[in-house]
């Protein structure tokens, strides 16, 4: 009975926790209005490589059938280089100076210490509590863009593919106030770009190889289109 | 067993076979093929067709390439082996695939209705005339294709068409050039194996949308056709330039941008030496990683700039 009673209760809390996901944090514009004040401490992450994935081949068997059956894409895929997107941290610092911010490069081996948990009681308030870092890195703000996935994803239902190959570009890119603890940028990256009509054209497969420039070049887009140039306004100028 | 046995004496007789009774040699570019033939061409064109216009149509997520669609296939053989599982994928998504294309197509050329007294006022006879002038200038000689002629060593099949973007504002030809041996068939299910293949691709300027109306209007066909032939023109200046010698990069490939149907579309390519004498340093051509030649309506960076007139 106490072990029947025991059941219940670990079955009520799994429903109850399971109900409790917590939502994402939705996107949020760049501050355009930040003051010369502002040091921006820049943490931009080396792109990872460019690869080919098969998401739903799950068995082994299916991942080496899907290897197999893409082997020409994949060698194409392998020539890629990320160089163009990796040309975008240095981009995304120009536009920041040019803006008239003051900029601290972070290695791109930068991690931040072990972040306390958050509890947000304010509209866009980060989940991580990232105010310790103001003293750390003697910045007023923490800007950091990484990338998880840059490249081409083909899915698969174990043997099946249900999709033809196309390119892909996944990451985050943020810039959190470290006073305040507030998102004041906050682009979840997600470019999908499909190839043209005919994608199995061996032996290069330019439909394929067309969608990841155009990918990265979306990427680009999307994040330096968000921070407008305008120079910001000086302190002087605003007392005047 | 009998079956067995004639399967494999007909597979090696086809082996056995000296190689020019199966098949001609490929060309690997314009060069090769005119250099085979001394400068003379036997040209084939859909004389009778009227020339083809279609709608430039976008699926999926993005604007990307014509034609850019996913398929999804949910398979209900899960229990079945993984042969018959890629075999079952294999039919049924090629015939989905065809069939969303078909579809999609379909529905981007209702941007042609109500149009059809201008369209039809452009004929291939008149690329033909274009052709042959341009390419008569260019010393070549052309001859063409008698559909009574019994079959000819190569002949250039070309096939333009006229994609035109969703908002009217712009209109890309994709000029198929193909070579073909033997007897002219003008289906494509019936050609023979194609020798060389390859598109040349000019993509127009943008109109202003104020004036798009007007451009497309039943009363401005001059203007219509003047601007299409121009298009078709490139094309063909490129064409002649490929015969002369495979197109040469000067530069690194790298990913172009320009404007088509009001939305920025990319192009990974590397800058070819071609330089249409008509449009000067207003547009670039470009070869791209699949091949073709591309003229963008994007100004070359490697112009020189406009000298200031003298000051008065």
């Amino acid at each position: 009975m106490k072990l029947l009673k025991n059941a219940s209760l670990l079955g009520v809390l799994a429903i109850l926790t399971g109900c409790a996901t917590v939502a994402p944090q939705p996107p949020v514009g760049f501050n355009n209005q930040l003051s010369s004040e502002t040091v921006i401490a820049t943490a931009i992450s080396d792109v990872p490589k460019v690869q080919i994935t098969y998401p739903g081949a799950s068995c082994l068997l299916c991942w080496g059938a899907a290897a197999l059956a893409n082997g020409g894409v994949a060698d194409e895929v392998g020539k890629l280089t990320n160089e163009d997107l990796a040309e975008l941290g240095d981009s995304l610092v120009s536009k920041l100076k040019d803006k008239g911010l003051n900029v601290k490069e972070l290695e791109s081996t930068w991690k931040p210490m072990k972040l306390k948990k958050n509890e947000p009681v304010s509209e866009n308030e980060a989940r991580k509590d990232y105010r310790p870092l103001k003293e750390t890195l003697d910045a007023s703000h923490l800007l950091v863009m990484n990338f998880n996935y840059v490249g081409v994803k083909r899915d698969y239902s174990s043997y099946v593919p249900t999709s033809e190959p196309y390119a892909i570009v996944e990451g985050l890119a943020y810039l959190v106030n470290l006073t305040t603890n507030i998102y004041e940028w906050y682009l979840p990256i997600y470019q999908r770009h499909s190839p043209g009509l005919e994608w199995k054209d061996p032996p290069s497969y330019p439909g394929v190889i067309n969608a990841y420039y155009q990918a990265i070049e979306t990427t680009k887009d999307e994040i330096l289109s968000s921070i407008v140039t305008e120079a910001v306004p000086s302190v002087a100028s605003k007392e005047d | 067993m009998a079956i067995r046995i004639l399967s494999v004496a007909i597979s090696l007789a086809v082996l056995l076979l000296p190689e020019t009774a199966l098949a001609k040699k490929k060309f690997q570019s314009l060069a090769d093929f005119n250099q085979k033939n001394e400068g003379h061409m036997v040209l084939a064109m859909e004389w009778l067709e009227p020339v083809t216009f279609k709608g430039h149509y976008k699926a999926g997520d993005v604007e990307s390439q014509p034609g850019n669609a996913t398929y999804i296939y949910e398979p209900s053989l899960g229990a079945a082996g993984p042969a018959l599982q890629i075999l079952a994928q294999a039919i049924a998504s090629k015939s989905q695939r065809e069939r969303k294309y078909k579809e999609a197509q379909d529905s981007a050329n209702l941007v042609l209705e109500g149009h059809d007294e201008t369209i039809s006022s452009f004929s291939h006879e008149g690329l033909y005339k274009l052709f042959k002038e341009k390419a008569l200038g260019a010393g070549h000689s052309l001859e063409v294709f008698n559909p009574d002629q019994k079959k000819v060593d190569y002949y250039i099949q070309l096939t333009p068409e006229f994609v035109v973007a969703q908002d009217k504002s712009g209109i890309t030809l994709v000029n198929n050039v193909s070579i073909f041996s033997g007897k002219y068939r003008p289906s494509k299910k019936k050609r023979k194996k194609t020798l060389f293949s390859s598109d040349y691709i000019v993509v127009s300027e943008s109109l202003p949308l104020d004036s798009v109306e007007q451009f497309w209007a039943a009363d401005n066909i001059e203007n219509f056709v003047d601007f299409n032939k121009s298009l078709f023109e490139t094309s063909v200046e490129m064409i002649l330039f490929s015969m002369g010698s495979k197109p040469v990069v000067n530069d690194k490939q790298k990913t172009f941008r320009y404007q088509f149907g009001g939305k920025t579309r990319f192009e990974r390519a590397s800058i070819t030496e071609f330089q249409s004498a008509e449009y000067g340093c207003s547009r670039t051509a470009v070869l791209t990683i699949g091949g073709d030649m591309m003229s963008l309506p994007i100004a070359q960076d490697s112009c020189p700039s406009v000298p200031e007139s003298p000051a008065s």
